[in-house]
């Protein structure tokens, strides 16, 4: 209620009660002033009516005792002569008089009656006797006497007159009723003016009140209502403005003394000051709420440009309506209202769990126990082909807040990673073991050119197979120790293919011919190759000539190393220690070729969540081997990899055996009596001779009087395995054979002893003589025979190396033999075409016009130096050059005389050229 | 120190583990191959912490905790599992166990639960990072 109606209605009320007593009063006061009034009034009247009264019977009185008297007088004289008859006459005349009813006359003296006159009909009638009515006549009695002489008063009788007081009476009355009349008038009259006055001053008091109400209200409106007024909107403009809803505020304009003025004044300052002080905070807060404004901003963009969906939801899972916008680009729809297992999973039991365990959550309080509960649930999901990252959050009142994280492009990045670390694994091992590669690279080309033709159709099917698994195992193994993934997997593709072939027993030859010639295996390397292309440049793979050049450059510094040191008289000890570092640079270390084998052991068993202790390759640092080693030592990768497979047991296994539970692989090697003999033992479960037996009963093979190592020697036959799954690593059964074949190119052999539960242990010896040979050939083939012929301008179409039996040989017309003694004993065949010998010949020997037989001594003479050239500067080198004899080249031509070759396998190397062939048997 | 009971059926899984509980410096009271082993022991000691592998033989890892948690509820327990056990981790925590370890078992591994649990400060070297930082804001200061 406003404040003016608060004072107002009071006032009013206050008003109305005054005016309605004041009525009041005024009434009753008029009222008993006409009271008082009317009773004066009448007091006055009655008092004069009274008087009156008293004046009028007085009148009366005076006027009947005149008559009387008169009357007394005159009937004086007829009484006193008794003379009734003339009395009558003058009494008569009184009785007339009006109000006079009768006169009687007593005679005191007689004591009797004398006369009696009333009067009836205004006329004068003597009677005897007065009639009783006139009792009640009022009477007025007056003595008749006369003054005796002496003075005093005789009476003679009374005369009575009878008088009706009616008349009186009616005067009275009359009197009376005009007083009462006056009266009423006069009340009447007063009354009148007395309302008059009364409504007179009721209006005037009306009128009076209405100013007064009219001063106060105006005085209430100026003196308080006006300046709260003033103080209302000041004030309200204030707390606008506090409110941030005005931008200013005004001074309370109030200008008076009073309290209200004094009011005003100290909310005037407090205004001032509170405004300077809210502008103040307002600036603050300003900058606060745009520092507010931008952190929501900022936080919202992060939200939504986070790279992470925000989302939440309740114990039903229905996702609510605030989710950040990655949400919408992670999932691609609006997913408010949807339910979260349903988008995350698609498997019942998934989706159950999921919303098993974050209700779960809800029972929990323990840090800990939320902690291992949330970690149970899945950390990534594939939602639209994006690998989607969740993190869990726990909100208050039973919420969970889920963040996802689109992670492809970091998984894809990851994976690229991945792929980039195997590039350069890769590249660094084809790098590093450039010889390695190229080797293979060659190899593998050859044995896609040629892989139709290996398929010997007087052989069966399943040899044929055997044989080209074999070769694609080996490159695999090969491929995946130079981290050549993608060829290694399209080999296992291949021996996939091949694998079905061999179990198929219907598989003819034709049908592996056509399987070869559908398949593109020069395709395998390409990717690969490619990579290796764009990382090292063309060049590198044009390098591998360089290498070769190289060597010979190598060569050439050596043969000057002598040269220099025999014509300057060097000390051989200089010219021998410069040989052997310059040597060092294209030698093979066997231990660097076996170092790879502990690491990629120790990967290997760790992969398969087996233990072995870290091993080192033990054995002379400085032991160097021919590059005829390559082959065979990689295939030793199918030992270590079933050793590790097959022979080290899973911890508990092993624990469970007495035995340590982590295991041992070793491997040593070491000279002796020129063979090199390597062992890899493994403290694994053994071979299970019972398993092999039970195998080569699935077979079908005898197995009756085998005995023990008889055995052994099965695993290392072509498809063989005793491990029922075929894994990445083992259990094609065809890395043992692939062991076998290559250490029988070095001549060699193996023995192996496997105790069950002790473990196994091979041991395989390797000539080094004839190894060495097999390197020097290589020597002889790749830069002496080259030279030479450059030098004759012979080209060297083809080369070709195998290795016979000795009744394949098949000798040329001109044969040259030169044995080695010493260091490295063999024997060396040269064998050349004629047309071959007449060209080097026109070089050694340049002389003009020959006959047949000069010609044909100075071929046989040039054939011995050539092969004396050939094999003296390949297998003379700084190493063995002071143990090794060479005997003098010899011609032979019956294949009878080389009777050490009847007993093992020569190693025959062809040189194709336009003019023959130059054949050179190696024997050791 | 905690006394700490491991329970495993296999005896290199816990062999690993002791070694790993007397590296952090607690005190191994004891091995058992299964549940029923587990709650023997504990009739006679009643060790602070028990690594409880979940598949055992005679009786498994949730079983003993449902059973050790009712008679000794002070005893933390927290499960040895392996991938794609989730279900039986989630049964496991229901029946009392306070988290788990995923195998392979390792020292950070099994320090981390232990801080957790115990809330026992992870090695010197967080207070000392605390202090560099103290001295780093008084020298602000």
């Amino acid at each position: 209620m406003k404040l003016f109606y608060k004072i107002i209605i009071p006032i009013a009320i206050s008003f109305i009660f005054f005016f309605a007593i004041l009525l009041t009063y005024i009434i009753h006061l008029e009222e008993e002033v006409i009271t008082k009034f009317q009773n004066s009034v009448r007091t006055i009247s009655i008092n004069e009516f009274e008087n009156k009264k008293s004046e009028i019977l007085k009148m009366e009185n005076d006027y009947l005792d005149f008559i009387s008297f008169l009357a007394s007088k005159i009937s004086f004289k007829y009484l006193y002569n008794y003379d009734d008859e003339n009395i009558i006459k003058p009494l008569s005349k009184f009785v007339a008089l009006k109000s006079i009813e009768a006169i009687s006359i007593y005679d005191s003296l007689n004591e009797n009656s004398f006369i009696t006159l009333i009067k009836e009909d205004d006329k004068a009638y003597k009677v005897d006797k007065l009639p009783e009515f006139f009792d009640s006549y009022a009477k007025f009695t007056k003595t008749i006497s006369e003054l005796d002489d002496n003075g005093k008063n005789e009476i003679y009788g009374y005369i009575t007159i009878y008088y009706n007081d009616f008349s009186v009476e009616k005067k009275i009355d009359k009197q009376h009723k005009q007083t009462l009349q006056t009266l009423k008038k006069i009340k009447e009259q007063t009354k009148n003016d007395i309302d008059e006055v009364f409504k007179n001053q009721t209006i005037f008091i009306l009128a009076i009140s209405v100013i007064l109400s009219f001063i106060i209200f105006f005085t209430i409106q100026k003196i308080i209502l006006l300046p709260l007024n003033k103080l209302k909107i000041g004030l309200d403009s204030f707390f606008l403005f506090l409110q941030n809803k005005k931008n200013s505020t005004q001074r309370i304009e109030v200008d008076s003394k009073d309290e209200f003025g004094q009011i005003a004044n100290s909310l005037n300052e407090n205004i001032v000051v509170s405004t300077k002080l809210h502008e103040e905070i307002n600036e603050l807060n300003v900058n606060l709420e745009q520092l507010v404004a931008e952190k929501t901003q900022k936080v919202k963009t992060l939200l939504n440009n986070a790279g992470e969906g925000f989302l939440s939801f309740g114990t039903d899972f229905i996702i609510d309506n605030e989710y950040s916008q990655e949400c919408l680009n992670i999932i691609g729809i609006d997913i408010s209202g949807k339910n979260i297992s349903d988008l995350l999973f698609n498997n019942e039991e998934k989706k159950e769990f999921f919303k098993d365990v974050l209700l779960d959550t809800l029972e929990e309080s323990e840090k800990v126990v939320l902690d291992s509960l949330i970690s149970l649930l899945p950390n990534m999901v594939m939602i639209n082909n994006k690998s989607i990252k969740l993190e869990y959050k726990l909100l208050a009142n039973s919420k969970f807040m889920l963040i996802l994280a689109d992670i492809s492009s970091q998984k894809i990045l990851e994976k690229k990673i991945k792929e980039e670390e195997e590039t350069l694994k890769m590249i660094v091992a084809i790098v590093s073991n450039k010889d390695v590669f190229f080797d293979l690279k060659n190899d593998y080309e050859k044995f896609c050119d040629t892989n139709i033709e290996s398929i010997d159709s007087s052989k069966t099917p399943s040899y044929n197979l055997n044989g080209l698994y074999r070769d694609i195992h080996t490159f695999k193994g090969t491929f995946l120790q130079l981290y050549m993934k993608s060829s290694a997997n399209y080999l296992h593709y291949i021996e996939t293919l091949i694998s079905e072939f061999i179990k198929n027993t219907d598989t003819t030859n034709n049908d592996i011919l056509l399987f070869l010639s559908n398949s593109n295996f020069k395709s395998c390397m390409k990717k690969d190759l490619q990579v290796i292309k764009t990382i090292l440049g063309e060049i590198f793979l044009k390098s591998e000539n360089f290498v070769t050049v190289s060597k010979k450059s190598i060569k050439n510094i050596k043969s000057k190393i002598t040269t220099f040191a025999q014509e300057e008289k060097i000390p051989s000890d200089f010219s021998k220690e410069l040989l052997a570092s310059v040597q060092q640079l294209v030698s093979i270390y066997l231990i660097n070729m076996l170092n790879i084998y502990p690491k990629m052991s120790y990967q290997l068993a760790h992969r398969n969540e087996k233990e072995i202790y870290e091993f080192k390759i033990i054995g002379d640092a400085n032991l160097v081997v021919p590059q005829a080693f390559k082959p065979f030592i990689k295939s030793l990768i199918h030992i270590f990899r079933n050793s590790v497979d097959h022979g080290i047991e899973s911890a508990d296994t092993r624990v469970s055996n007495n035995k340590d539970e982590i295991g041992t692989l070793s491997c040593s090697f070491e000279v002796k009596n020129n063979i090199l003999q390597i062992i890899i033992t493994d403290d694994g479960a053994g071979i299970d001779i019972q398993m092999i037996k039970q195998k080569l009963l699935d077979k079908n093979i005898n197995t009756d009087n085998l005995s023990e190592n008889d055995y052994y020697k099965y695993i290392f036959e072509d498809n063989f395995s005793t491990k029922e799954e075929i894994t990445d690593v083992s259990g094609r059964g065809i890395g043992m054979s692939a062991v076998k074949v290559e250490l029988e190119k070095l001549n060699g052999n193996h023995e192996v002893q496997s105790g069950l539960n002790i473990g196994t242990t091979f041991i395989f010896n390797i000539p080094l003589n004839a190894s060495y040979m097999k390197d020097i050939f290589e020597n002889l083939l790749d830069t002496d025979i080259r030279l030479l012929a450059q030098r004759v301008g012979i080209d060297i179409i083809e080369k070709n190396i195998a290795i016979i039996d000795f009744n394949e040989i098949q000798l040329k017309k001109t044969n040259v033999l030169i044995s080695t003694s010493g260091y490295i004993e063999s024997t060396i065949v040269v064998s050349y075409d004629d047309d071959i010998l007449k060209k080097f010949a026109g070089d050694f020997m340049d002389c003009g016009t020959l006959n047949a037989e000069e010609q044909n001594q100075i071929n046989k003479s040039v054939a011995c130096e050539v092969a004396n050239i050939l094999v003296g500067k390949s297998l003379v080198s700084p190493n063995n050059k002071d143990i090794i004899i060479i005997t003098p080249p010899v011609l032979i031509n019956d294949k009878k005389l080389l009777t050490q070759y009847e007993c093992s396998r020569t190693q025959i190397t062809t040189f194709t050229t336009e003019l023959g062939d130059i054949q050179v048997y190696y024997n050791a | 120190m905690l006394n700490v009971l491991v329970v495993d059926d296999s005896m290199v899984m816990r062999k690993k583990i002791i070694s790993i509980i007397s590296e952090l410096g607690h005190q191994a009271a004891g091995e058992a191959a299964n549940g029923e082993e587990a709650i023997k022991f504990c009739e006679e000691v009643v060790p602070d912490f028990i690594t409880m592998d979940i598949t055992m033989p005679i009786m498994n890892g949730i079983e003993a905790t449902k059973i050790l948690k009712k008679k000794y509820p002070t005893i933390k327990i927290v499960m040895i599992t392996s991938h794609g056990q989730e279900n039986l981790v989630r049964d496991a925590i229901k029946s009392g166990a306070k988290g788990y370890i995923l195998k392979p078992v390792s020292k950070d591994k099994i320090e981390d639960i232990i801080s957790k649990i115990f809330k026992i400060e992870k090695k010197e070297d967080t207070n000392e990072g605390k202090k560099d930082k103290e001295e780093f804001y008084n020298g602000l200061i």
